[in-house]
């Protein structure tokens, strides 16, 4: 539907406003709004992603992107109903005990929410058995953990080693990342995937749901 | 600016650190060849200044003795060797030990604006203020300079160089011996048990002033292939440049 | 986005239609007198929609937001100095809402109601910073053009534009004065001439230069030919639709659109690139102007 490809390109522009007067318009026209929101906004936030990881878009571009996104989401969410916007499933991040660098987990949680997936966004600091008992609660289907500081990285390993004692690593996933960890740590500590950066992230994510 | 008569404790006026929109947004991962648009200029004007606004930069610093110093970098003795600084030291003339900080508000202020739903000025705000750290303790690396060469214990052809704990060999665990004996405590900035300083936009370590050929090495440590800035040929040569071998 | 860049258009021609006055409009729709005009945007801002819609179906090709004294100076008289970004952001929001991107949204920007040293009392450092400000929250809300508008002081206008270009290299910034005709020619009160203000606001880093306000067609017919003589740099001219009369107690302006459409056609001749209306202008002038520079 050709406004919901508009919907799309002016997401990619970073226009706010015109993203929420074009959606808007959508909702009056009586498209669904589930119709709108992954044909127009998750749709549009995926071309972004790809852009971004091929380097023919930057960071700020993906961020204003993120917020049109989230400016049309207010006018979606009443209609999305009790469902909710997520239907590709649940992810729990957060960044390690004893680290407060979250930058790059704050990213992550802004494209997988682009994605489609509902995000539960621990914080910093985070110690291992509250991130098993979060998906547990939540039902979520990946873990997602980030440091920067490579004294905390071993606390990672803790996690996997939780999820297995609890026999939970069949159900929940997990996936690394952040500067000083790399695929070979992933590996070692058992981890199911690493993420080298934000949009990579989130496509190894969407491989871990299917 | 108001002159802190604490000793060693040093107050920065937060005009000189402010980065440029270009290097916050190189920061961001941006090239320099890329055009932005007016809004993403506009975005990084507004991080600029609130950056100025919430800044509060101080430092510390202390003269430290060459044995005193050796003890502290050897802390607990995590070290990489070789490394660097067991080059450098020996034929250093002045260590300053110091700590510069930009005070906790612009870290506050990022966590609620990602809070608010304004990450991409969070973002922006946090680049900035990593770039303002550094432009902080690279003006204290010219300023302990100045003064060295001022007090006339230093060589004519003296240059100063920072060295940072969890950088080139030093391990990250030497935090601890240099707050122990630093006191960055005064400028309220405090380390966490797992060697971070909080606040976050924190940067600590030794500044070395010493003939300028002591500054020269080349990256080919064993370390030197997991480090993420590489900037240290940069700040060698940059320093080399009045100075032409 | 469906319209070309600005700049671009702007060479390219036809000539570009503007709006017309918002004030009296907010004032017929509930504004008080002596009211602020930019607080109406934080308690109503579907009257900023529905006027932008007005003019845009009449035919403009760009309007402008509500957001004429939203300075922080100005703002300050009102106490609402702490809301800046809000009113200007939401200002943007509205207008932008309502028209989508087939028409150009410029972010309107007028004196900040003081007097700068050496005449008066304000630093010209606290006008600019002001200046900033508001340009920050404009530009990032999404503005195509930034408009310094009803200057009457060289300096003060060139700090607003020198503000708009320091946030963004990019940004396409229209200058307009209100000058007075005077036996000598046409100054401003403080006493600026068409070619003094040209050749500031150019090197101030404007795009385009002109006058608003004011003045009737007639004159403004002959301020666009000064300023063409004085430059060629594109023209912004926005008339009043005459000089406001009293009539049973209501202002009137007397101008009626046929007549304003007819001088838009001798505007449009002289070399002007963007015509609009300025106080006592209405859709219908809007109109008359658009199907005049049509046909």
């Amino acid at each position: 539907m050709e406004s919901l490809e508009r919907i799309a390109a002016e997401l990619e522009a970073g226009n706010d406003a015109t993203v929420r007067s074009l959606t808007r318009t959508a909702i009056d026209d009586g498209t669904e709004a589930k119709k709108i929101l992954d044909e127009g906004l998750i749709a549009g936030m995926q071309v972004i992603g790809e852009k971004f990881q091929n380097h023919e878009i930057f960071l700020p571009d993906v961020l204003l992107a993120a917020r049109a996104m989230n400016a049309a989401l207010e006018l979606l969410e009443p209609l999305l109903g009790g469902t909710g916007a997520a239907t590709r499933g649940k992810v729990v991040i957060g960044t390690m005990k004893g680290d407060l660098h979250d930058i790059g987990k704050n990213l992550v949680g802004i494209m997988l929410g682009g994605a489609g997936f509902e995000v539960i966004d621990l914080g910093k600091d985070v110690a291992p058995e509250r991130f098993v008992e979060a998906a547990k609660e939540a039902d979520a289907g990946v873990i997602g953990m980030s440091a920067l500081l490579t004294t905390t990285m071993p606390t990672m390993k803790d996690v996997v080693s939780l999820l297995r004692q609890q026999g939970l690593d069949g159900r929940v996933k997990t996936i690394v990342g952040g500067a000083p960890v790399s695929k070979e740590f992933a590996r070692e500590i058992g981890a199911d995937a690493y993420g080298f950066d934000a949009a990579n992230a989130v496509e190894r994510v969407r491989g871990l749901m299917a | 600016m108001t002159r802190d008569r604490r000793e060693g404790v040093r107050e920065i006026d937060e005009a000189t650190i402010a980065p440029g929109p270009r290097a916050v947004l190189r920061a961001m991962g941006v090239p320099e060849d890329r055009e932005t648009s007016a809004q993403v200029e506009a975005l990084l004007s507004r991080s600029l200044d609130v950056l100025i606004e919430l800044s509060e930069p101080r430092s510390v610093v202390r003269n430290v003795a060459p044995d005193e110093f050796a003890r502290i970098y050897e802390g607990a003795g995590d070290n990489a060797s070789p490394a660097p600084l067991e080059q450098i030291i020996p034929r250093s003339e002045r260590l300053t030990l110091f700590v510069v900080t930009l005070g906790a508000d612009v870290s506050v202020r990022i966590r609620s604006l990602f809070d608010e739903g304004e990450p991409a000025l969070a973002t922006a705000l946090d680049a900035a203020a990593s770039e303002a750290t550094e432009l902080a303790a690279t003006h204290l690396e010219r300023l302990i300079e100045s003064e060295s060469l001022r007090d006339g214990c230093v060589s004519p052809s003296a240059r100063a160089l920072r060295y940072s704990p969890g950088y080139c060999g030093w391990n990250l665990s030497g935090q601890r011996a240099l707050f122990a004996s630093l006191g960055p405590e005064r400028v309220g900035v405090r380390l966490l048990e797992s060697c971070l300083m909080e606040p976050l936009k924190s940067i600590s370590g030794v500044i070395v002033t010493g003939p300028v050929e002591i500054h020269r090495f080349e990256p080919l440590y064993a370390f030197c292939s997991e480090c993420r800035t590489k900037d240290c040929r940069e700040r060698i040569s940059a320093l080399m440049k009045d100075y032409p071998s | 986005m469906s319209v070309r860049p600005f700049r671009e258009r702007v060479e390219r021609g036809p000539v570009i239609v503007a709006d017309g006055a918002i004030g009296s409009l907010l004032m017929e729709r509930g504004l008080e007198a002596g009211g602020c005009p930019e607080a109406l945007t934080l308690e109503h801002p579907e009257l900023l929609r529905d006027i932008a819609v007005g003019y845009a179906e009449a035919g403009a090709e760009l309007v402008q937001t509500n957001t004429f004294g939203a300075s922080p100076l100005k703002l300050a008289s009102y106490g609402l100095e702490q809301k800046t970004e809000e009113i200007n952001r939401r200002a943007v929001v509205a207008v932008r809402e309502a028209v989508g991107d087939d028409v150009y949204v410029s972010g309107s920007c007028g004196p900040s109601g003081r007097i700068l040293e050496p005449y008066g009392d304000t630093p010209p450092g606290n006008v600019r910073r002001s200046f900033r400000r508001q340009m920050v929250a404009l530009i990032e809300a999404g503005v195509n053009v930034i408009c310094v508008e009803t200057m009457t002081d060289h300096n003060e206008a060139a700090l607003a534009v020198e503000a708009a270009r320091e946030v963004s290299m990019n940004i396409p910034i229209m200058a307009t004065m209100n000058f007075d005709e005077t036996p000598r020619g046409f100054y401003t009160i403080m006493g600026t001439d068409v070619r003094g203000a040209a050749s500031g606001l150019l090197t101030a880093g404007a795009d385009v230069v002109g006058s608003n306000c004011g003045n009737g067609s007639d004159v403004m017919v002959e301020i666009a030919r000064a300023f063409r003589d004085a430059t060629d740099a594109p023209l912004l001219i926005q008339p009043n639709a005459g000089a406001p009369r009293i009539l049973d107690g209501k202002v009137v302006y007397p101008e009626t659109p046929e007549f304003m459409a007819e001088r838009a056609s001798r505007l449009a001749a002289l070399g002007v690139n963007i015509i609009g209306g300025c106080c006592g202008t209405t859709p219908e002038h809007i109109r008359a102007i658009r199907n005049a520079l049509t046909d």
